[in-house]
């Protein structure tokens, strides 16, 4: 009788030990074997945050293909976009959908917010993902408005000067900041260098790095909470 | 709490995915947003922001910059990050009621901006 409950008992321990090595890797957090039954239905989350993430991820993959024919820059960033538009197959198309896959991931952000709120889902243990998820949000509604000034377009330029004056006001680093994220935009054109790679590569690898450690903390502090 | 395997989640997942790509698909090819205004064609006299940054603009025509485009933004800011320690002062519902304000608030500039200009996409 005894041998078969050492058996047990070294069974039990060694899926205790695979139970939580499996815990704390990252996959498993992501995708663990088993998720919460409240956790599955649409109205705990109405799937906004995977909704937020997979605009992303559309993002990124149209992103990419633009740059292959976008030129930034005063003189070049407009003809470049006229020309997706209307001349490289499947071009307009590309821009279409990056676009609104960005307003729809500026909404989606914005509603995960609201709902992260109503559910009370910041208290803590939460505090730390709900500032990140803060993070989050500045990063996308300035990745959206970055996008807008890479049109190249009067409007842009207009929006771009905006931003850079209204950023001179913070006190002591407003100059310095407007130079970091702007560089010099003309009145005529929103498109810098600076805009086009902080688009580009500086903010969406910000925003990829909180995100999987959003969604890590996500499953470690408990996972969804239902409404 | 029951739980169920995560296949059942990767099944919900995909079909989010589909839904997404064909809703995300017909937007691109029904609607296109416009290109704006070359620097070479004559000056456009006024120009919106972009419809997320409207609030700020809707402010600018009323307060000083300073005002509208820092300090505003700065509060609510600030607010959405101290939320977890402003609710154990307020309690949930006080903070429920804070969030509804600020929510509100920000949806009524929209309007207001949509109303003043001529916004584009």
């Amino acid at each position: 009788m005894n041998v078969p409950k050492k058996e047990d008992n070294s069974l039990k321990q060694t899926e205790i030990i695979q139970n939580k090595g499996e815990r704390t890797t990252f996959i498993s957090h992501i995708h663990p074997r088993f998720v919460s039954e409240a956790a599955l239905k649409f109205v705990s989350t109405f799937c906004l945050g995977g909704l937020s993430a997979l605009s992303f991820l559309v993002l990124a993959i149209t992103g990419v293909l633009l740059m292959f024919h976008y030129q930034p820059g005063e003189n070049s960033a407009f003809s470049s976009l006229l020309n997706l538009s209307s001349v490289i197959p499947y071009g307009a198309i590309l821009r279409n959908w990056h676009y609104w896959s960005g307003q729809i991931m500026v909404i989606s952000v914005s509603m995960h917010m609201i709902r992260v709120v109503w559910t009370h889902s910041y208290k803590p243990p939460k505090q730390l993902n709900w500032l990140v998820g803060i993070g989050l949000l500045l990063l996308t509604l300035f990745m959206d408005f970055t996008g807008y000034l890479l049109r190249g377009s009067q409007e842009s330029g207009a929006a771009a000067n905006v931003a850079v004056h209204l950023s001179q006001l913070i006190p002591m680093m407003g100059q310095p900041i407007a130079q970091i994220f702007f560089g010099k935009p003309s009145p005529l054109s929103g498109s810098t260098l600076m805009v086009y790679v902080w688009h580009c590569v500086g903010l969406p690898v910000i925003a990829l790095g909180l995100q999987l450690y959003h969604f890590w903390r996500v499953r470690r502090d408990g996972g969804v909470r239902p409404l | 709490m029951k739980r169920l395997p995560i296949r059942i989640l990767i099944e919900k997942e995909e079909l989010a995915i589909l839904l997404y790509m064909a809703l995300s698909l017909l937007l691109a090819l029904a609607i296109g947003p416009e290109v704006g205004t070359s620097g070479q064609a004559p000056l456009v006299g006024q120009a919106a922001a972009p419809w997320i940054f409207g609030p700020v603009q809707f402010l600018l025509f009323y307060f000083s910059p300073w005002i509208s485009a820092i300090f505003f933004p700065v509060i609510f800011i600030l607010t959405l990050a101290f939320l977890p320690w402003i609710n154990a002062f307020i309690g949930d519902r006080m903070t429920r009621v804070l969030i509804a304000i600020l929510s509100g608030t920000i949806l009524i500039l929209l309007i207001g901006f949509m109303f003043k200009e001529q916004v584009t996409l």
